[in-house]
């Protein structure tokens, strides 16, 4: 049996199950509109507590300046959230005066909960509220960002109200002995962003950076991000430098709790037994877990590198240096099982043995990219100018073999490879059959 | 001399052609029109219940991450960027929400062999349909990745390129996987066929 007819048949088979009930997705579509909310999150993520700093910040704040009326420029209400791990909205009538505080988490909901700011001001208000977060340890000297969010009925002068709280937030946490890194954004109306900011329990302000970072960068998602606290969100986006164009930056982030790339490149070595000079092309990104594991949102290095006849891959903890996932495969044809494989693995070793009448493979073979490289450059392509390849090794006749296989637009062209010297063997272009 | 030309009668016009209708229903949901939905469905209903099978190994599990990925490809369609990649897109979403779903179900109880239940549940009539017999197989003895890889091939058309994006894995895992994949398979039905 070929494997096209392999496929035909999975493929045959898995169509003729796959249920074909478009009016239950239908009404499922319609009772999710109505539901509203489909994710809770719940996750407490309390950072540790600078009593000393907590202590500092409330007896300064207490005397901090007033920054008042600055609401008075805007006339009509204004929405201004804050965003730590906690969220929280303050929403700000005429003469300063705060109508109510909302929290968009549940780490906002503790901070708020026995906080009465009636009748106050949004200066006073926000004298209490950045209080609370440093003595939560919330905000710190290693966990430095806030996010700010101005959501005004009318846009006019919130560029100077946004710069206004800003540089007054600034200055209460330097006077609390934070030097805080502020990311601000002027943002309006969006039924969308909306919509996000409720069903994943978040502000309307960190759902619209999010929403901004995934529609730059499609490899993202935004329940993945959702996962992120907002100074989590800004190494990631310093990293990748995705801060969008409309959001301003003040002060610099703390990178303390990082691990430094070297530092995640050692931890991954010491994991594969390997020195450092013994490897080559290294690649080191800093990311985050996805979804795929309960322990999505850990913030990671994507350490990748390749010794003489492996291919190594890791997710470093970017935090701890603790190797959460571990990848590695041969270069060439697999000789051993890999890392967390079944023994089964073995199984095409096996069989190869027998295939190849007790030929056993080679040390010296050259490498699959290298012989990819030869394949390449004998027919003039680029990585990026085939839609597909089949790649196998062999042995025949009295030698080992790469076949490659190239397919674009339908067309096949085979090349065969010396997998010890490297040398084209059989360069013949012909029509797949 | 004799010159043969064949012309190869590959599925990729067909699938090419899909996916410009897939891309073009998304835009439209994406622009509010919810009837673009229904044809979504259609060009797209075997790859993502393929894929959420070869991840979950449950068709009942697999079911329902189906129907997860359509309310979300409705929730969230606005949100999509016509980039000629609406099946990768779609298949992302159903690939998270099966993880999603394979990890509450750990959570749940510990992982049972869902192929078992695969079998027991669906078994054919041994021989009467080879291509079910086929796909438990696959559901059996592939790893994850190489079931993923394999269905994703099969039945969305995908190219060892996009299988890599998608799965973010690198082109020579993908090759190399998929090759020992079928190689297996292989090997299981000739060892079925000489019992």
């Amino acid at each position: 049996m070929t494997n096209k007819s392999i496929e035909n048949k999975i493929k045959n088979e898995i169509e003729a199950q796959a249920p074909n009930n478009f009016s239950a997705i239908a009404s499922a579509c319609k009772s999710s509109q109505t539901k509203g909310k489909v994710i809770t999150m719940k996750k407490n993520r309390k950072p540790l507590i600078i009593k000393m700093i907590a202590v500092a910040a409330m007896l300064v704040l207490v005397l901090s300046l007033s920054i008042a009326s600055i609401i008075s420029v805007n006339a009509v209400e204004t929405v201004i959230s804050l965003d730590v791990n906690p969220g929280i909205e303050i929403s700000v009538g005429k003469n300063d005066k705060v109508r109510k505080l909302v929290a968009t988490n549940d780490d906002g909901e503790a901070i708020i909960t026995d906080l009465d700011v009636k009748g106050k001001t949004l200066d006073e208000a926000l004298d209490l509220l950045l209080a609370r977060f440093v003595e939560e340890g919330y905000i710190s000297a290693d966990t430095n960002s806030l996010l700010v969010s101005v959501k005004a009925k009318k846009l006019k002068n919130t560029d100077e109200l946004s710069q206004r709280i800003t540089d007054s937030i600034n200055g209460k946490l330097t006077e609390a002995g934070v030097e805080a890194s502020i990311l601000t954004q002027v943002v309006s109306e969006h039924d969308e962003i909306e919509a996000l900011a409720e069903e994943y329990e978040m502000s309307f302000g960190k759902a619209r950076l999010i929403y901004e970072l995934v529609q730059k960068d499609g490899r993202h998602t935004f329940e993945e991000l959702s996962a992120l606290t907002v100074h989590e969100l800004h190494l990631l986006l310093k990293e990748t430098k995705l801060i969008p164009e409309d959001v301003k930056a003040k002060g610099e982030i703390s990178e303390s709790e990082l691990i430094t790339k070297d530092e995640a490149l050692d931890a991954a070595l010491a994991e594969a037994g390997l020195e450092k000079d013994a490897v080559s092309d290294i690649e080191i990104e800093f990311d985050y877990l996805k979804s795929r594991n309960e322990r999505k949102g850990i913030l990671v290095y994507d350490v990748e590198f390749e010794s003489e006849d492996t291919e190594f891959e890791f997710d470093v903890d970017a935090k701890t240096g603790e190797i959460l996932k571990s990848k590695n495969e041969p270069v060439d044809e697999e000789d051993k099982p890999e890392k967390g494989e079944k023994p089964e693995e073995n199984e095409e070793d096996e069989e190869n043995e027998e295939k190849y009448k007790g030929e056993k493979r080679p040390e010296n073979l050259i490498g699959k990219e290298e012989a990819f490289k030869q394949a390449f450059d004998k027919k003039g392509l680029n990585a990026e100018d085939f839609d597909e390849v089949e790649f196998d090794v062999d042995f025949k006749g009295d030698k080992w073999q790469y076949e490659i296989e190239f397919e674009k637009n339908g067309e096949k062209q085979k090349v065969k490879i010396d997998a010890v010297t490297g040398e084209v063997i059989t360069p013949a272009d012909k029509p797949a059959a | 001399m004799l010159f043969l030309f064949t012309v190869v009668d590959d599925s990729s016009p067909t699938a090419a052609q899909s996916e410009e209708k897939l891309e073009a229903a998304l835009v439209r949901l994406s622009a509010g029109d919810e009837q673009a939905l229904e044809e979504i469905y259609k060009l797209t209903r075997a790859s993502v219940y393929g894929l959420a099978l070869s991840i979950l190994k449950n068709r009942y599990d697999a079911e329902d991450a189906m129907q997860d990925c359509y309310v979300s490809v409705f929730q969230h369609a606005s949100s999509y960027r016509s980039e000629g990649k609406a099946l990768a897109w779609i298949l992302t979403i159903a690939r998270n929400l099966s993880f999603k779903r394979l990890s509450a179900r750990s959570r749940i109880s510990p992982e049972e062999e869902d192929f078992e239940r695969y079998i027991e549940n669906d078994a054919p009539q041994f021989n009467v349909n080879e291509q079910r017999m086929i796909l438990g197989e696959v559901l059996r003895i592939l790893s994850d990745e190489e079931r993923q890889i394999v269905i994703l091939h099969a039945v969305s058309g995908l190219k060892h390129k996009q299988i890599a994006q998608l799965l973010e894995l690198p082109l020579s895992t993908v090759l190399s996987k998929y090759n020992r994949a079928l190689k297996k398979l292989k090997a299981q039905l000739q060892e079925g066929e000489q019992i």
